[in-house]
């Protein structure tokens, strides 16, 4: 498990660490699209955190396809 | 003899011949917008010289559900069609159903030479008259005219006989059938019969076979697939004459319920086309006519023979042919083909784009994620067009495709991506579930269903509809695809999770590497400590809940309260949330007589939660109030129990909380005591004396010490008057009178008016009125009312007759 800090973008329903350009998946949800939104849904509703705030987040850095993610379990 | 044949075709395709010169092209620079691509050249001439025509690409999958259900349309309003007509054979009763004409025609003619003619003509007498001029005078013998008479005169012609004429053919004669040639009712019958059988056929066909669902040997029912083959055809002009055929061969996958020694290939229960055809009418004529004639010297001679057939029909030009293929070597694999021929008389298969579709059912667990693989095959195959028959396959073309495509399992259960919601100020939410959904789906929220068009809004980033919160609070919602799989509306973090799919794991593609860490948990929201419930007014109370969570402050600020089946906390019913460190506190004015019917509160936020479970969860923490409030509970009120003599009230008070309360007002006067040994919580007895109810209409009652006091109104305490009666009608004159009075013992006066009357006392439920005729009660027939006192200062009255005479028995 490592932190990442870096600035939280949030379009849509897609979360991403800019500095990292990796999306954020929760952890815990095997589908990446339900990850992908779980994460949104996580950081907005239940830790309030807007787009463009800077954050740090705890958890894995992986590729799904392409694409870098990180497969967070908490952030701040 | 003529002989000639035709059809009338859809269309026709026009060659043009002609002379055909080469003209060698350089290859081109390009302009500036555009470049010569010299791989792309050799990609195209590769794909001309090495390709049979035939491309076919990746299979396409469909939601079987959908042509499933346009199948069974189909179906049902075939099984609404009925292939009698009671009409038409009844109307065919008696029909002359055939005619048989037999005609001959024989002509012959002679024609000889016409015979010599004569003719006479008669020219007629003639006259003349001369005149003879210059005559000497006296000329007497000599007369002035003469005149002279020519005899008639007769001419006579005679004209040979002409060369004989070849005679014309005479027509044949004309010969009409009868027309009213129909068939017979037994005939009808019969064809409609057999219409009917084959409107039976296709329907079970639509319905599909019982043993394509189940797996042999198992009560498992398999899942079918819709697959669509988009297939693109050229015909290269070496395949003339014949027909391009796509080869489909499906195998189960690996994984199956098939048994091993009898393994199961899928079942194929639908090809769509199966058959594509074109109209076409074709016409034939065949006439034959032989006349002569001939001139024999002096005589014309003629003969004529004419024979003919003549046929019209109506013949069906089959484009597209489904067929099955037998059994592969793999005895796992079903394989079936698509032959795409050459119509209305052309050479070459019509080029373009071609969609075909078959749908087949597998045995396998319906939860895999790929049902099986797809191989594929192309090739031409020679044709005989005007007999449609299918020649010897054209060896050089047959292809085979290089890649093995994997039947994948799409998971067709809506996906929320997210729920937003509006508070519309009556109790309702307009609710947004984000996501993207397929035509068909719907929303349904407890027994209520909202459907797309009517109550629910389908937009593309998602569905929109109006549901009371109080049905929210106690049922989730869900949407349901068309398919019937269904996703309860929850906020993506909450949701269940689902599981990575592998659909590629029929042609040995490895799954999809995605970390899968323990579930992140969600903030846990409890309620601590006790919840206050303080009365407010004699119908409400205010309750104060603490909750305790971690959630961030936007999320505090939207727990609602829930209580019996009314919600708290949206603008019809509002409440108010005080943030604190460790959660918030919720006060809501609630009324008490919802907390004794529905002894239990809970606060949540829609769609944050399973709501139809009791626990504790994100965002839902409940709270019994059993134990403040039972069946015996009630909303704080008095009862009259009794007034004694002296005008003192003694009352029920029933409520809740009662054990410490105290009166306040009348501050004197008033008691609160047990009633027996009942417990006090729920029940005390008030006494209130006569001074203090003379001054006092509320009582003022606090149940604890720095709570709000409750108002109560405290029951008329006024004495009920004894019942009091006499054996009416009285008999003038009658001077003494038994009357029956309760409490009979407390009578203090009898009074008519003013008057006051003579009684005794005779018991305690009895007096008898004394001196009546002299105190002018009976003297007189009359409707008279007399006034009982009491102690107590109550008044009861008595009315009866006074009559003449009793008549009858009472």
């Amino acid at each position: 498990m490592q932190n990442f800090a870096g600035t939280l973008s949030i379009q849509g329903s897609t979360s991403a660490l800019i500095e990292q350009n990796a999306i954020l998946l929760l952890a815990g949800f095997p589908d990446v699209n339900q990850a992908k939104n779980a994460a949104t849904n996580f950081i907005q509703n239940v830790k309030g955190i807007a787009s463009g705030a800077a954050v740090v987040v705890t958890g894995d850095a992986s590729v799904v396809g392409t694409q870098p993610v990180i497969v967070m379990t908490d952030i701040h | 003899m003529k002989h000639f044949k035709h059809a009338l075709m859809v269309s026709a395709l026009v060659t043009a011949l002609g002379c055909h010169h080469e003209i060698p092209i350089h290859q081109l620079a390009g302009t500036p917008n555009w470049q010569p691509d010299a791989s792309h050249a050799a990609e195209l001439s590769n794909e001309e010289h090495n390709g049979n025509g035939i491309e076919v690409s990746a299979p396409k999958i469909y939601d079987d559900a959908s042509l499933r259900m346009m199948l069974d349309a189909t179906r049902a309003k075939l099984a609404t069609m009925s292939g009698l007509d009671q009409g038409s054979l009844i109307s065919s009763l008696g029909n002359v159903t055939g005619a048989t004409i037999n005609q001959t025609q024989l002509g012959f003619q002679v024609l000889g030479p016409t015979p010599p003619a004569t003719s006479t003509t008669n020219t007629g007498a003639t006259n003349s008259v001369t005149t003879n001029g210059s005559l000497p005078a006296g000329n007497t013998s000599v007369p002035g005219t003469v005149t002279v008479t020519t005899s008639p005169t007769e001419s006579t012609v005679t004209t040979s006989p002409s060369a004989p004429t070849v005679p014309a053919v005479s027509p044949g004669i004309a010969f009409t059938p009868p027309s009213s040639v129909a068939p017979s009712s037994l005939d009808i019958l019969n064809e409609q019969m057999q219409l009917s059988y084959e409107m039976t056929n296709l329907q079970l066909l639509l319905e599909g076979a019982l043993s394509d669902r189940f797996v042999t040997n198992q009560r498992l029912i398999k899942p079918r697939v819709t697959l669509g083959f988009p297939i693109s055809l050229r015909a290269p002009a070496e395949f003339k004459d014949a027909v391009a055929v796509v080869e489909v061969e499906v195998t189960t996958a690996h994984h199956n319920y098939g048994n091993v020694a009898v393994p199961e290939p899928p079942s194929i229960t639908a090809l769509l086309p199966q058959e594509k055809t074109y109209n076409v009418a074709a016409m034939t004529d065949h006439m034959t006519s032989v006349g002569a004639g001939a001139l024999i010297g002096t005589v014309g001679v003629t003969g004529s023979f004419l024979a003919g057939h003549k046929t019209f029909y109506l013949v069906q030009d089959q484009d597209t042919v489904a067929m099955q293929r037998p059994a592969s070597r793999d005895p796992n694999a079903a394989s079936f083909t698509w032959e795409f021929r050459p119509v209305l008389g052309q050479h070459y298969v019509r080029g373009g784009m071609k969609q075909t579709f078959v749908q087949l059912a597998f045995p396998v667990d319906e939860n895999f994620d790929c049902y099986g693989t797809v191989r594929l095959r192309t090739y031409w195959r020679r044709f005989d067009q005007k007999n449609g028959i299918d020649k010897e396959v054209i060896p050089e073309s047959v292809l085979v495709s290089a890649r093995t495509f994997s039947l994948p399992r799409f998971d067709l259960a809506p996906e929320v991506s997210g729920v937003d919601f509006t508070d519309l100020g009556d109790g309702t939410l307009m609710v947004h579930v984000k996501g993207r959904y397929l035509a068909g789906t719907y929303v349904q929220v407890g027994p209520v269903r909202y459907d797309s068009g009517k109550t629910l809004v389908v937009e593309d980033t998602g569905l929109k509809f109006t549901v009371p919160v109080a049905a929210l609070a106690i049922w989730k919602g869900h949407i349901v695809a068309r398919s019937g799989e269904s996703t309860e509306i929850l906020q993506p973090s909450v949701q269940t999770p689902l599981r990575a799919l592998n659909q590629d794991a029929c042609v040995g593609v490895p799954a999809p590497i995605l970390p899968a860490d323990g579930a992140v948990p969600m903030p846990l929201t409890s309620i601590e400590h006790e919840v206050t419930i303080q009365p407010l007014s004699e119908s409400d109370s205010v309750v104060h809940v603490e909750v305790v969570t971690s959630m961030s402050s936007a999320a505090r600020s939207k727990l609602l309260l829930l209580i019996g089946n009314k919600v708290f906390g949206l603008r019809d019913a509002p409440i108010q949330r005080e943030l604190t460190p460790t959660g918030v506190v919720i006060s809501a004015t609630v009324p008490t007589s919802l907390l004794i019917a529905s002894p239990s509160l809970r606060v949540f936020i829609p769609f944050w939660s399973d709501v139809e479970k009791p626990d504790d969860q994100s965002f839902q923490a409940s709270y019994p109030l059993t134990g403040r409030f039972g069946p015996d509970s009630a909303v704080e009120h008095l009862v009259l129990v009794s007034i004694d003599s002296t005008g003192n009230g003694a009352y029920l008070l029933y409520g809740n909380d009662l054990a410490g309360a105290r009166i306040l007002v009348p501050d004197s006067g008033a008691t609160l005591d047990a009633v027996d040994s009942i417990a006090q919580d729920r029940i005390r007895l008030v006494k209130i004396t006569k001074a203090a109810l003379q001054t006092t209409k509320k009582l003022i009652l606090q149940k604890a010490s720095e709570q709000r006091p409750l108002l109560l109104d405290i029951p008329d305490a006024k004495a009920v008057a004894p019942k009091v009666t006499v054996d009416s009608p009285v008999i003038v004159n009658t001077n003494e009178l038994t009357v029956s009075a309760e409490q009979a013992a407390d009578i203090t006066a009898v009074m008519l008016g003013d008057k006051k009357l003579q009684w005794k006392f005779v018991d305690k439920g009895t007096i008898r009125l004394l001196n009546l005729k002299a105190d002018g009660v009976t003297n007189e027939q009359k409707t008279r009312e007399l006034a009982v006192q009491y102690k107590n200062g109550v008044k009861a009255t008595v009315t009866f007759e006074v009559v003449a005479a009793r008549i009858g028995v009472k």
